[in-house]
């Protein structure tokens, strides 16, 4: 009952709750739990960027913009400072106009979706073990426009993710902290191979806990990091992530667990 | 303290803790069972602006928060109705950019080592220094600071438009005290007279833009007449020292313009003879000189728009407020009006949709730029009633009964006759 009554009063301060009928979503992977934001195509651009300068409460306030508003708006987010590419912006458009536009198609019923993919997953008898997500193609659709492509980032701005995250994990309480900084973000000052960067990382609890660690992985193996990960190394799983969820940490807080690298 | 506010105090106080209980619940049970604890782990998500006091320190957490990056946030107006002057705890706040760490406090900016350099088409550029500007005769204004985009979630009546949903509350009624313009520059010796071609002023703040993106800098073009006429450069708000979050040590003050040209952390005033062409200027912060369909495209020119400068007549209902019960007879209405432009002359009611209307008593402020107190006794038969308002002022300038006739797709400068829908039983 008392329970009950907290969970009314979370839906009582949350408007948008109504607005969009969000249900929850458990991926077949597990541990899925979806953001603000209207599911659709692209939904994880909008997430990589629009929460860089503001809270994601401004996109979704604005649902109902007629397509020119959406369009000349994120003309003016690149004038105030947005770097997206071309094809970026376009896919961002395509998705604030259909889903946050006047006439957004109805969500599917969540449960249901669940629902049919575990019962894909039934059909297909042990598969899901097989279909493990593609690290690098969600590197390249979440991680690339702020860290770059070839993992060097933008010196001064963004980090560079190569010969620096496997000296995070090789650290002490490295292999705990990596998916901490995917579900919580960063905010704070940091030194990477001498440069020091104080830009904020987003969360990125949206994504799946199958999807942190596919990405973690990704990052540790490729442009020759995985050189420099011991012998002792093995991948990440889904339920590693999962069981860093909930702990309820602020940007502010992942940076006092940031192992020291010694400027590495 | 009314019973209404009373009540809201301890809504939000039990829904806080309510947060609070469940955000501790969700940890728990996220251990517990390893599993999601569904509806919960939603709430996180979307839950996920932080409270005011968090945003900045010493904010009364009652605040709505809209942006807790740079700080956005708006007063409920069962808080802002309490006070004749808006205390800083509950005065609304809306940047930019931030000046860190001024920007994260109440507490009063340290004028030492501050300076302020004019330049641009002037004979001799100046900097003044936070000491001269303790020393110069100082001149107190009450008036309303508001936010251009003030209202601005009415306009979706018509058509949606961008921005922070603001309702009523990014608005408050303070007093600024400092060093009006002309003043300053006749301390000079020789004073300090901007060239004849001289029609603008140009003001910029010491808040960087956000370190990661190539967005320009924040600032604002006024014209020279109203600056010189009416602008201060203010240090002390409601008789203390410029709170840092509200720009302090020193902000541009123009009374009777929209907040926006009210620079923060004020740096540099640039003498020039055009609006500056910086993105907030232009197509920022502007709005159609003619009106437009509502939902229509429109390329801002200099000559096809005019800046948020002088705020448009407008009232606001404090009494009753929207949703009320009361019972059946004479309610009596209250609420504060004000402009940019003149001070108001007559506010008047009415009940039956605009098709007549009936004056109320106006109190007439010590400052033309300060919150008009009206009252009216309204008779209203038993049933749903809504009862409108709306301000005159010296001018003749009213508001729009349908304000989404001044739709504008950033929705600045809401203005629309003020109503609210009551129960009369």
């Amino acid at each position: 009952m008392r329970r009950g009554a907290a969970i009314l009063a979370v839906v009582a301060l949350l408007p948008l709750w109504l607005v969009f009928s969000p249900t929850l979503r458990v991926s077949a992977q597990g541990g899925a739990v979806e953001g603000p934001l209207p599911r659709g195509p692209n939904v994880d651009l909008v997430y990589a960027n629009c929460q860089v300068c503001h809270n994601l409460r401004y996109v979704t306030d604005s649902a109902g913009l007629p397509a020119f508003l959406w369009e000349d708006t994120i003309g003016l987010m690149v004038q105030l400072g947005m770097q997206v590419t071309d094809e970026e912006r376009a896919k961002i458009l395509d998705y604030l106009t259909t889903y946050l536009g006047p006439n957004p198609p109805p969500q599917a019923p969540a449960a249901a979706e669940a629902q049919g993919a575990v019962e894909t997953d039934a059909q297909a008898g042990g598969a899901a073990d097989d279909a493990a997500p593609d690290g690098e193609a969600l590197y390249t659709a979440n991680c690339a426009s702020c860290h770059q492509p070839n993992g060097r980032g933008v010196a001064g701005v963004f980090p560079p993710l190569v010969d620096h995250v496997p000296v995070l994990y090789n650290a002490e309480g490295g292999r705990d902290y990596l998916p901490t900084l995917l579900l919580y973000g960063l905010q704070g000052r940091i030194v990477v191979l001498g440069e020091s960067y104080t830009n904020v990382m987003p969360a990125w609890a949206q994504l799946p806990d199958a999807d942190v660690a596919a990405i973690l992985n990704h990052v540790l193996r490729a442009w020759d990091n995985e050189a420099l990960l011991p012998d002792s190394y093995v991948p990440y799983v889904a339920e590693e992530v999962g069981a860093k969820r909930g702990l309820e940490l602020s940007p502010q807080a992942v940076i006092e667990q940031r192992p020291d690298t010694g400027g590495q | 303290m009314s019973d209404t506010l009373k009540k809201a105090l301890e809504r939000v106080a039990e829904a806080r803790l309510e947060r609070r209980e469940v955000l501790r619940l969700m940890g728990l049970t996220a251990v517990a069972t390893a599993g999601l604890p569904g509806i919960l782990q939603y709430a996180r998500a979307q839950d996920e602006l932080k409270l005011a006091s968090e945003v900045v320190i010493g904010k009364n957490d009652l605040l709505v928060v809209h942006n807790d990056r740079v700080g956005v946030m708006e007063t409920p107006l069962e808080l802002l109705r309490e006070h004749a002057i808006t205390p800083k705890d509950i005065l609304y706040l809306r940047n930019n950019q931030i000046l860190e760490p001024e920007g994260r406090s109440l507490e009063g900016a340290s004028l030492d080592d501050w300076t302020v350099e004019l330049r641009g088409l002037v004979a001799f550029p100046r900097v003044v220094t936070g000491a001269m500007l303790a020393e110069l005769p100082q001149t107190e204004v009450e008036m309303v600071l508001q936010c251009s985009g003030n209202g601005r979630s009415f306009f979706a009546r018509a058509v949606q438009t961008r921005g922070t949903q603001w309702a009523h509350g990014g608005m408050g009624n303070v007093t600024f005290r400092g060093v009006m313009l002309r003043d300053l520059l006749a301390s000079f010796d020789p004073p300090l007279n901007p060239r004849p071609e001289v029609t603008f002023i140009t003001a910029e703040g010491a808040d960087p833009p956000p370190e990661g993106t190539s967005r320009p800098d924040f600032e604002h073009s006024v014209p020279l007449e109203d600056a010189l006429n009416r602008a201060m450069l203010a240090t002390a708000m409601n008789g203390e020292p410029l709170p840092g979050a509200h720009g302090g040590p020193v902000r541009l003050i123009i009374p009777g313009y929209y907040g926006t040209m009210n620079v923060k952390w004020l740096s540099t005033l640039r003498f020039e003879t055009a609006e500056t062409n910086n993105v907030n200027q232009i197509p920022r912060y502007r709005v159609p000189r003619d009106p437009i369909e509502p939902g229509t495209p429109i390329d801002y020119t200099f000559g096809n728009s005019t800046p948020n400068w002088r705020q448009r007549v407008k009232s606001v209902i404090f009494e009753p407020l929207n949703g009320a019960e009361l019972s059946v007879g004479t309610v009596t209405v209250r609420g504060v009006a004000w402009g940019g432009d003149a001070p108001i002359t007559m506010v008047q009611v009415s009940a039956d949709g605009g098709a007549t209307w009936q004056a109320a008593s106006l109190e007439t402020p010590g400052s033309a730029w300060a919150w008009h107190h009206f009252s009216a006794d309204l008779p209203l038969a038993s049933g749903e009633q809504r009862i409108w308002v709306r301000a005159i002022d010296e001018l003749g300038n009213s508001q729009p009964l349908d304000g989404t006739v001044r739709w504008n797709p950033s929705g600045y400068e809401w203005n629309g006759a003020d109503y609210v829908d009551v129960v009369i039983a």
